[in-house]
């Protein structure tokens, strides 16, 4: 590889280069996208027997389906023939998958139930050895984590600290998925993750809410396995008080529907899973975001934006419409940040004299105040790892 | 108006039907002009709302949009796009065509159409932002018809380009 990732990435800087350079991405692709455990959707995409949806790991197209005792599989959208793709729309609901080409038929669990003309083989077709490629499948709290490592520590383990936190938003409570959007940024997509798990920017980039006084004092902190949280205390802001401020600031906000709270107490906070997940909690709003790289230099983001089993009409429009308008691709938030990291990404090029710098905080510390770049550092300290791990 | 057989009839006329057609028109001219505040004006000022929202998601049922605005959340957005943001594209231009409108009684029309709309960046690079189609609800006031609830849905799920203003 032209730039050693053990060169490119140290404490608190990286070189630019790991942002644009084909020969990192595919090894990226190799080492973290294939061997660990990777986010591939929410089980909210797929409530039913015979749901399904298709997705990525890495840049390989994998279909994740619930089957009809109701486990979720996640496998190879591949034909195991001669590779076409199966599952050709983008969701839907079947009771298994037919290749139009030669019309292989598979389960919703991969495996290779029927082959026409089989006895014109010159060989047998040993079907299990013919199945669609599995990946092991791990269903945390309706999240859906898979690695096509069958060796890869089971998903509790790697997520810890983080699954705690996941579990304390989620409480085991059925999960509906209110919408999803899709959209694509000209950046790498570690920039993405990176600008998640940014708080210094909130108050310099996000300058609506500063001139609306919402914002307040919190918390970075990283975890093992790459993971980590940049979380402030969740308050409800009496609407009173919200429209005195809104009265008083630069910035005369006249909706501040998005800023209600039903939920008082607890966190908001952005967490990050590493590699390409962010979940983030808000006020009433709660999305999962899952990154996809599109090569080196684009990312695709799917937003599931989430509800809970037994949410009102009322509710679920409700906060629809403040995820829209707050974190949304055109939200008041969401589009600022689109905006910071496809800047970041256009003035890229290749120079070898040229880093970022993450050195906010302590550097010997796990976690401090919000602005601090635990999480970041932390992110790289796990990407590094499986980055410069031993073989190809 | 009832007819022979007491059902609502059409009740617009010619003269309507272009007024809802330049509405439209003039709506397209002030986005791609950037007037934010002015196209605002064309919307009803106390029941006026916009909707942007993917065909994917209007099909599955979902009420998650891309905006979700009443004419507060408007002016907010002006304001947003006067103040706060950046790297906007440079140039917008929309396209409307194929205008149906269907007088639905009450001073109320309905208006559809199909749309697109291009986006330059401050590259210089022109791109589609979007596809799709209007359905909208236009309301006949004293200063003439205005958009009541408009409906933009957009064909293409995966956004490629950042949205700042309606489409």
């Amino acid at each position: 590889m032209e730039h050693s990732v053990a060169s490119m990435v140290s404490r608190t800087e990286v070189d630019r280069n790991i942002y644009t350079s084909q020969a990192v991405y595919e090894e990226e692709l190799k080492r973290i996208f294939e061997r660990g455990w990777v986010l591939v959707g929410v089980e909210a995409s797929v409530p039913s027997p015979g749901d399904f949806s298709t997705h990525w790991m890495g840049d390989v197209p994998v279909i994740v389906a619930r089957d009809d005792e109701g486990a979720v599989h996640v496998f190879e959208n591949s034909c195991s023939h001669r590779g076409a793709k199966l599952a050709l729309k983008a969701k839907g609901n079947c009771q298994g998958f037919t290749c139009i080409y030669h019309n292989w038929r598979f389960a919703l669990n991969g495996d290779l139930k029927s082959v026409p003309m089989s006895a014109e083989f010159s060989t047998e077709i040993d079907k299990a050895s013919r199945s669609l490629r599995k990946a092991k499948v791990g269903v945390f709290q309706g999240l859906v984590f898979a690695s096509f490592n069958p060796d890869v520590v089971p998903i509790a383990e790697y997520l810890g600290e983080l699954g705690e936190n996941i579990a304390d938003i989620i409480q085991g409570r059925k999960t509906i998925l209110i919408g999803r959007h899709r959209f694509e940024i000209p950046c790498n997509w570690k920039i993405f993750w990176e600008n998640g798990q940014d708080a210094y920017h909130v108050a310099l980039l996000h300058k609506f809410a500063t001139a609306l006084g919402v914002l307040q004092q919190g918390e970075n902190i990283a975890w093992e396995n790459g993971h980590g949280v940049v979380r402030t205390p969740n308050k409800s802001v009496p609407p009173e008080l919200l429209k005195m401020l809104a009265a008083k600031s630069s910035f005369k906000m006249q909706d501040l529907s998005m800023f209600r709270s039903d939920r008082d107490g607890g966190w908001n906070r952005v967490l990050g899973m590493f590699p390409n997940g962010l979940m983030l909690e808000q006020w009433d709003m709660l999305n999962v975001r899952q990154l996809v790289p599109r090569g080196p230099e684009r990312v695709e983001i799917y937003t599931y934006a989430l509800g809970f089993e037994g949410y009102t009409q009322e509710q679920i429009a409700r906060y629809a419409r403040a995820y829209t308008n707050f974190h949304g691709p055109a939200g008041f938030v969401g589009r600022d940040d689109v905006t910071a990291c496809t800047a970041v990404q256009e003035a890229r090029h290749r120079d070898e004299f040229s880093t970022s710098l993450m050195a906010l905080g302590n550097i010997e510390a796990e976690g401090g105040s919000l602005n601090g770049e635990y999480t970041i550092r932390n992110f790289y300290k796990a990407y590094s790892a499986l980055m410069n791990a031993g073989g190809s | 108006m009832l007819d022979a057989r007491n059902e609502v009839r059409d009740t617009g006329t010619d003269s309507d039907r272009r007024e809802i057609e330049q509405l439209l028109g003039r709506a397209a001219r002030l986005l791609d002009a950037k007037d934010y505040r002015s196209y605002i004006e064309l919307y009803e000022p106390d029941r006026g709302h916009y909707k942007l929202i993917s065909a994917d998601n209007l099909e599955d049922g979902s009420l998650l949009g891309v905006m979700d605005d009443d004419v507060s959340t408007m002016y907010d957005r002006s304001e947003m796009v006067d103040k706060y943001w950046s790297l906007e594209p440079v140039r917008l231009r929309h396209l409307v065509t194929g205008i149906e409108v269907h007088f639905t009684g009450d001073g109320m029309a309905r208006v559809q159409a199909a749309f697109a709309v291009f986006a330059t960046d401050t590259n210089g690079r022109i791109g589609i932002l979007a596809t799709g189609r209007y359905d909208h609800k236009v309301v006949r006031t004293e200063g003439g018809w205005r958009f009541l609830d408009c409906l933009a849905v957009f064909d293409n799920e995966l956004l490629t380009q950042a949205v700042s203003y309606p489409i």
